[in-house]
Parts: C-alpha cells; sequence; structure tokens
C-alpha cells in the first residue's frame, strides 16, 4: 500500500516534529514538516501532500490564510486541510470552540489516534469530494 | 483469576516547549498505564516533583535556566527526590547515538527527540524495571 503523504505545517517545531515521528512510526504516512507559514504552498507544490495538518496560529500568515493560498493555487487545490487548533490545556474540547466553521480540525493537544483518525477520515472524505470541505470533525481525545 | 489492578505509574515531565509534553501527558494516559504531571517551567520543577512524587521524570536538556543537568544536580540533593530515575529527552544526542550506547550516554538515560510514542514508553518501562530491580538511583550528573 502506498504511504500516505502529509504535510505538517506547524511554527512550533518540537511538537511538530514529535507529530512527525509518530505518524511514521505508524509505517502508514510519509510526512514533511514546514515550520514557515510562508513557505507552506511551497512545500505543498513540492511535496504534493494528500493532507495538510495546518496550525491555526502562526507568525506572518495564519493557518487560515495559508489553506485559502492552497486552495487558489492549481497544483494545491485538492489537498484536503484540517486544521491544529490550541485548545485550552487540559479543558475539555467538547465543544467545536476554537475551530474555524466549516473545516476540518483537531484541538491541540490530541491523542494520536484521534488524530490519525482525522487523517484517516480526511483522506475517504476527501476522496468522495474531491476537495470540498464541510464536515466538522473537531475535537480533541473524549 | 488475578484480577488486582496495576497501580498507575506516575509520571512528571517537564518541559519548557508545552506542546511536546502535552502530547506526551494525552497519549501515555490513554494506555491506562499512567498518570502524567505536565511542568513546562523549570524553576517550578523542585516543587512539582515534591508535590506529585513521581514514579520517574522524562527531563528536557536544554531548558531556560535552570536547565535540565541543573535540575538532575537539584534531584540529587533532595532526599525524597535523588531516588527517582531520571530519563533526559535531548535533541542534542542522535538516535543512533543513544541506541548503540543502550540508551545511555555517561550513564545517563536519554531519549533522543523526536521520539514515538513507543519509544517513550519502553525508556520508561526499562527504567522503572531496573529501579524495581534495586539497582535505581540517579547514575553521575553531568
Amino acid at each position: 500500500m502506498d504511504k500516505k503523504r502529509i504535510l505538517i505545517v506547524d511554527d512550533e517545531p518540537g511538537l511538530a516534529r514529535l507529530l512527525q515521528a509518530n505518524l511514521e512510526s505508524c509505517g502508514r504516512y510519509e510526512t514533511l514538516v514546514e515550520h514557515r507559514a510562508e513557505s507552506a504552498v511551497t512545500a505543498a507544490r513540492a511535496f504534493r501532500p494528500h493532507v495538510v495538518l495546518l496550525d491555526m496560529v502562526m507568525p506572518c500568515l495564519s493557518g487560515r490564510e495559508v489553506a485559502d493560498q492552497l486552495q487558489a493555487d492549481p497544483g494545491c487545490a485538492d489537498v484536503v486541510v484540517v486544521f491544529l487548533t490550541a485548545a485550552e490545556h487540559g479543558a475539555s474540547a467538547a465543544g467545536h470552540d476554537g475551530g474555524p466553521a466549516g473545516a476540518r480540525w483537531i484541538a491541540k493537544p490530541a491523542s494520536l489516534e484521534v488524530i490519525i483518525r482525522c487523517i484517516e477520515q480526511s483522506l475517504s472524505s476527501g476522496r468522495e469530494e474531491k476537495g470540498g470541505g464541510g464536515e466538522e470533525h473537531g475535537g480533541k481525545d473524549r | 483469576m488475578n484480577t488486582q489492578v496495576k497501580p498507575k505509574k506516575r509520571i512528571l515531565v517537564v518541559d519548557d516547549d508545552p506542546g511536546i509534553p502535552w502530547f506526551l501527558k494525552i497519549n501515555l494516559e490513554r494506555t491506562n498505564d499512567y498518570i502524567v504531571k505536565v511542568e513546562t517551567h523549570g524553576s517550578e520543577a523542585l516543587r512539582a516533583a515534591e508535590a506529585f512524587a513521581p514514579d520517574l521524570i522524562l527531563l528536557d536538556v536544554m531548558m531556560p535556566e535552570p536547565d535540565g543537568g541543573q535540575l538532575a544536580e537539584m534531584f540529587s540533593a533532595r532526599p525524597k527526590l535523588k531516588h527517582i530515575p531520571i530519563v533526559f529527552l535531548t535533541a542534542a544526542v542522535k538516535k543512533d547515538e543513544v541506541a548503540s550506547h543502550g540508551g545511555r550516554v555517561g550513564g545517563l538515560r536519554f531519549i533522543a527527540k523526536p521520539a514515538s510514542l513507543q519509544e517513550v514508553i519502553d525508556c520508561i518501562e526499562a527504567e522503572l524495571k531496573i529501579r524495581e530491580s534495586g539497582a535505581g538511583g540517579h547514575g553521575p550528573v553531568a
């Protein structure tokens, strides 16, 4: 089975690399980390990810702005974006606060299981919808 | 049939990069084998350790003062804490370097960042096993 390519765009290098190590340890994903939001589209054009895990809050450009740039780029328009949003540490993320409306998102910190489930669901709905957003995935560990 | 529930092991994670300890907390606690306390301020780590009474401390090396090495010395100087095994988390040591020394460098147990969850769990369990066998305590502090 071909590994799915996951681009992680997050300005927190420690967390991004930890996520990369853990996703790659599953054996199902090939990952690339980009710490600079302004380089995300270039990285996506070169890496051709199936899914972009995109931090919402970054210096220079927000995750939302990066998502707009990806959407506007003919080479990246089909990429499925999953936003990573910061939830209050230790607080319940049962609601959908903090995530952009109409988008797939994961509240940080999330368990690896939640992240993988969200990636897999995004991949299957991405195949069906070909890039249509719509479904709120939402939530960290419940 | 032995229905005795194994007590959860108490792990204190000290790391100033908040994404990392919170990711570890959520994922370690999901195994139901651990209770994890996060401390992102090195200056609070002594107090946190005394209050939490961990079975093991995961300690980032590179932090603003006190750094991991200084903290390990402080733990060693406290009668209540000196027997608690410490595993250093560091990006300064390469994975193969650590692996080729059986997880130890200079007598100290290291995990090279970024590490998969399984690597962290294996290391915690190996270190706790050593302690249970009575060969524990802190090694020399670098």
